[in-house]
Order: C-alpha cells, then structure tokens, then sequence
C-alpha cells in the first residue's frame, strides 16, 4: 500500500509500526444508586488529586529538560483539570446520579462540542485537550493504566487514528522515528508537535491506514508526504538509500546555517526571507537570514469585518522591525484582490480580478486606508531597519502619487510630534511587465526594485498561475520573463541601486545560477529554502553563470534555457533538475 | 469597579500558553474579574473561559474588576497582555 497525504513535519524513516490506539469512552448514561453519590464523589476527588500531582511532576520535568512545547501542552491540559467551572460540572453531574466516569465523560462531549463550534481552527484544537485529560481521569478511575509512548522498547513509526496532545508531549521522541495519522491536518497539534520534536510526520491519511498492524515495515516519506507499507526486500533496498542521501543533505545544509551568502569566487550575495508576521523570526534568525526581503501585510486585512487600525498595524511591523535589530526588513503596503480578497474593504466581485482593481491601485483611491498603512510603516521606522516597497505598479503616475502621498503621512506624523525615519527607503515591485520596460525611468523615482517573479510570469506569458490547464505556458525560464528580469536588474545596476527578487524563482535552485547571471545581487526566499539557496549560491562560479546569463537572453524557448543551465551547471540540474 | 481597556498584539492572541499563564495570574486576585470584548464577556479565572473566547491579534479588550484588589488586578492584567509576545 502507498498512499500520499500532507506532510506535517519532514523527514524521512523506515521502521516497524506501533498501532496506537485510544482506549475506549465510558458511557455517559451510567448512573449509581442514590446512597452511592457520596462514594462516586470521593473517588472523583481522589483521583482529581493523584492527576494533579502526576500533571505537576510531568510539566516539570518537560520544563526541566528543556521541552518547552511539550511541557506547554500537559499544562495547558493541568490547568483545565484544576479549572473551578469544570470540577464542579463533573460534580454536578454526580449530584445528578452519574457515574464518577459517566460524569467525567458527560463533562468532556459538551466542553468538546464547544471547543468544536469555534470558527478559529487553533482554538477548535483545544477539543483534543479535553478529550485527552477526560479520557486519563476516565482511566484512572477505572484503574486502568493510560498507554502512553513515554517508554519504547525499540524504533517504531507510530500509526493511529490521531494521539492526543499528552501523549505526543511526552513520549519517547528517540525511538519513535515517524508519525501517520488517519486524521488530522497541517496546523493540528500533532502536525505542531512533530515538526517542533523533528519527528517526520504525513498526517490526514485516511481510512486507508487501518490495514497496517503491529510489526509491519511502514516508510513514511516526510518530503513527498508518502507513507508505504507491505513492500519487498527489493524495494527496502531503494528506500534505505534514498533516505540516507536525504539525511546526508539536510546535514549538509546545517552547516549553511552561519556561513555567510558569497558565490564560489567570493560575492556578496544579500539572502532575505519572506515572512507575513513576526512569528517566523526566531526562525529566520537561526538560520542566519540576513533580513526581510518581503514582508507581506494583506494578511492584516483578511478575514475580519473592520479595517486594521494604525496602532495595530504600527505593533505589528514594530515587533518585527524590534526583532530583526538593524536588519532591514521591507514592508509591501496592501496586496488585496487578485487571489486575496478581504471583506473589510467590500470590494465588488470582479470579470479579472488579477487585472482589475488591486493591491496600489486599491491603496491609491482609497485615501484614508493608504494614509493608515503609511503612517504606521514610518512609526515602525523608528524602531529599526524599515523600508516601505508598492506592489502592482504599473507605471509612473502611480509612485509619483505615492510619493507624495507617503510625503503627506510624515507631514502628519510630525505634526502629531510623533517619532519616524525621514530618510526611509521607497521600493517598488517589478511584476506588470509595464513597469520592467520602463524600469530606467522608474529606478530614477524610487531607491530600490524588488522582482515578483510569480505575477511577472503570469502577466508575460497572460497564463494565469493557479490553472493547471496552462501550466505547460507559465514558467519563469521563458526567455520573455529572462529579458524584462535582465531589463529590472540593469536599471537598477546602472543607477547604482538594488534589485532584489522575491518570487518563488529565487528558491528554484535552476534558476539561481541564471538569475545571478543577469546580474541580481539579493534572494528573498520562503524560510523553508533559505539554507539550500544559500548552499547553491555557494557552489556557483560567476563566470560561468554570466555566460549562462548572456546565452539564456538569446534563448528563444524555456526548454532551450533549461538546457543552457544543464550545460553550464551539469551537477545542479542532476540533484533538482527532475 | 475599576476597568481599563488595551489591545491583543501578539500575532496568535490568547492561545495556549498566554491564556494558561493569565488563568494563573487572574486566579491570584480575589476581585471577581471580566474580559468584555465587542463578542463576549470571558471570566479570566477559567481556562475554559478564556480558550473559549478565541481571542485574536488586534481585539480590543476591557479588562474589568470588583472587589478588594480591582485596581491591582485590572493593572496587572493589562500590563500582562500588552506584554505578551510570541
């Protein structure tokens, strides 16, 4: 059996299965006779007691070892056991003739049905605690042990229909070499936890995973998001391998973690991440991320009735811009409509939306969304390395009106005696293929361009991004999208100032070697490809890469770049190519 | 009585951790006390209470107090929350 599911945390292991499974719910219906009340009573509370001190020794213990998580997850499930309005729900309940254990699961189904009416998919989570705390007080009065994993014998791949949050938080993360669920999805707690104890993990795989038992060899594929069962020797034989080459390589890739970014013959290259919040710092910054290249703001606008206020926007690029300590980060005002649509600005559906009314073209008639938006960017700009960067600009009128605009906010802003960076960096994105032939004349308005190379390829090649059906005709390699990034670059090298790119083409280990070749000096990658882009950049000899770069402008096909990028740069195209 | 209001900043609002260390703190002060947000009233002493909510980044909240130790309590809590940071 072989089945694809989604990938909660990476990795890649072989190993024999340890099914787990849930010990099974009291009836909620039991009650006792009336003279027993009393006696159910003190059991609760006995067994209340013996919890409460398990919980305290447990949490303490993860804290002491520095499983900060784990020991997060047990004592969220300890404060619920201690919590007033649910001890005296279960007391309750008896008081009305339950079971101790009828009583407790009665608790349990109508705090879970709550916790399951929430919209919020975090806080729906908190099902799982209370299940999981119910169903150990429930086993504790039956006088039945709780399987946990805390203690393994040997290295197994757990499967179950899903473990609850006590049981990922402190079993024996050593021996347990992967994760399958039947249930489950990429921001459950077991997704949550896995990826934080570096467990490879394939979660939401259905039904399907009932036919493996105890002792069967599972390969669970944290990159593909496979899990395989029932294969032969010969088939063990490609997998053992394959996972060896994977581990050799993300080991590899560590040591990239603190090297700075240069080519092979020592350039400077600027690498920078992605980010929508401040919650991928800490991460960034372990892996030596040298700034924000892109800091997208649309998700403050999104789901939500009324409009981001300035005090919030300015806490949210301030806690960002504070964490990055003089690094540069760089916020893109607004990018709604398109793909993203945000209720609190009402927009009308629209024919086109990714040629309609979108992103700058919002910003700039909507006056008092763009003031808010500018005015918190520039109070952030005290706290750190700011900059401010437009998307969507299609042509010149729209940064002059921007500049101005942006001229306007500081103007308030020192009349309201508050703090900023007159000298803040204005940028612009290079995607309409307008603004990357008219890039000379642009570069003289602003301080920096910054190439989006997923919108310039769809609005080149007029092959929308998200339909499979002309998936064959979008590709960053076609020498139209080469010759409008070359366009961008040289303007920008020409008058002396930066050009970076923040597309998903910068994370496309192919098309490093080209885009250096074109000229570009900063990569703002997803997180996630930050150590291998950097570990590319590294083996990349730059004269090479310029041939590369002026042949690849002289291509007239994508397939014909591709071959030039295999012909220059044989050992890439073998590891990525395919 | 006594009330103040103040904004969630983090980016995940009262989830987990937050909410569990701010069951503990509210539990330390004997005022009976209310999060009123434009949603709902949260009794900051429940886990249950406070999960429930499903507060988010960006909800305003008044945190409101009665009894011997409000000003205390209301003061320490808004000061929790506007320190709170993921």
């Amino acid at each position: 059996m072989k089945l694809k599911a989604i990938v909660a945390s990476q990795g890649m292991s072989v190993a024999p299965a340890l099914v787990f499974l849930l010990p099974r719910p009291a009836d909620p219906n039991l009650t006792v006779a009336p003279e027993m009340i009393g006696a159910e009573l003190d059991n609760f509370q006995m067994v209340h007691r013996r919890l409460d001190a398990i919980y305290t020794e447990k949490c303490a213990y993860l804290e002491n070892s520095n499983k900060k998580s784990q020991a997060e997850v047990l004592s969220v499930q300890h404060t619920m056991l201690l919590d007033q309005q649910f001890v005296d729900g279960v007391k309750e309940n008896i008081g009305r003739g339950y079971s101790a254990q009828a009583a407790v699961q009665r608790e349990s189904d109508s705090r879970c049905t709550f916790f399951e009416s929430l919209e919020d998919p975090f806080f729906k989570e908190r099902a799982f605690d209370v299940k999981d705390l119910c169903q150990r007080i429930i086993c504790e009065l039956r006088g039945e042990p709780y399987h946990d994993l805390a203690v393994l014998d040997s290295e197994v791949i757990v499967v179950a229909q899903d473990i609850p949050p006590s049981v990922m938080s402190t079993m024996d993360a050593a021996k347990v070499k992967g994760i399958a669920t039947m249930a489950g999805g990429k921001t459950s707690h077991t997704a949550i936890l896995a990826a934080n104890m570096q467990i490879p993990a394939v979660v939401g795989c259905g039904e399907s995973l009932a036919v493996i038992t105890d002792g069967d060899l599972v390969f669970i594929n944290g990159v593909s998001g496979e899990v395989e069962t029932g294969f032969d020797e010969a088939r063990l034989k490609e997998i053992q391998p394959e996972i060896m080459r994977y581990q050799s390589r993300q080991a590899q890739l560590k040591e990239y973690a603190h090297k700075i970014t240069e080519t092979k013959d020592g350039g400077k290259i600027a690498l920078l991440a992605n980010i929508m919040d401040s919650k991928a710092i800490d991460k960034l910054l372990s892996v030596g991320a040298e700034g924000v290249g892109l800091f997208r703001t649309e998700f403050l606008y999104m789901d939500r009735k009324a409009l981001p206020g300035e005090d919030e926007q300015y806490e949210a690029y301030s806690s960002v811009a504070l964490k990055l300590a003089g690094l540069p980060v760089i916020i893109r005002t607004m990018d709604i409509g398109g793909d993203k649509k945000a209720d609190c600005l009402s927009l009308e559906a629209e024919e086109n939306p990714f040629l309609g009314y979108r992103a700058i073209r919002i910003s700039l008639e909507r006056v008092d969304l763009f003031m808010t938006q500018l005015r918190a960017c520039l109070r952030a700009s005290a706290d750190g390395n700011v900059s401010v960067m437009l998307p969507m600009v299609s042509g010149i009128d729209e940064v002059l009106k921007a500049k101005d605009m942006l001229e306007q906010a500081k103007e308030s802003l020192r009349n309201d005696q508050k703090k900023f960076n007159d000298h803040i960096k204005l940028g612009i994105m290079i995607e309409i293929p307008s603004a990357a032939i008219m890039a000379e004349e642009l570069i003289k308005q602003v301080d920096f361009f910054s190439i989006g190379s997923n919108d310039l390829t769809q609005y080149t090649l007029a092959a929308d991004r998200q339909n499979p059906k002309v998936a064959n005709i979008y590709s960053h390699f076609a020498p139209a999208v080469i010759r409008l990034i070359r366009m961008a670059v040289s303007a920008a090298n020409n008058a002396g100032k930066l050009c970076g790119l923040c597309g998903a083409m910068a994370g496309d280990p192919l098309a490093i070697p080209l885009l250096l070749g074109l000229g570009l000096k900063e990569f703002s990658v997803n997180p996630a490809a930050l150590l291998q882009t950097r570990k590319i950049i590294s083996e990349i000899d730059m004269a090479a890469a310029e041939k590369l770069g002026r042949e690849a402008l002289q291509c007239g096909s994508g397939k014909e770049v591709v071959g030039i990028i295999k012909k220059y740069f044989g050992k890439l195209y073998d590891e990525y190519g395919n | 009585m006594y009330s103040m209001d103040t904004f969630v900043k983090n980016p995940t609002g009262l989830h987990s951790r937050p909410a569990q260390k701010l069951v503990q703190l509210s539990n330390t002060f004997t005022s009976d006390i209310k999060l009123i947000t434009s949603q709902k009233s949260i009794d900051p002493k429940s886990i249950f209470s406070v999960l429930g909510g499903a507060v988010k980044q960006g909800t305003k909240i008044t945190v409101q107090a009665e009894g011997e130790d409000e000003r205390n309590a209301v003061d320490t809590i808004v000061r929790y929350i506007e320190e709170l940071n993921d």
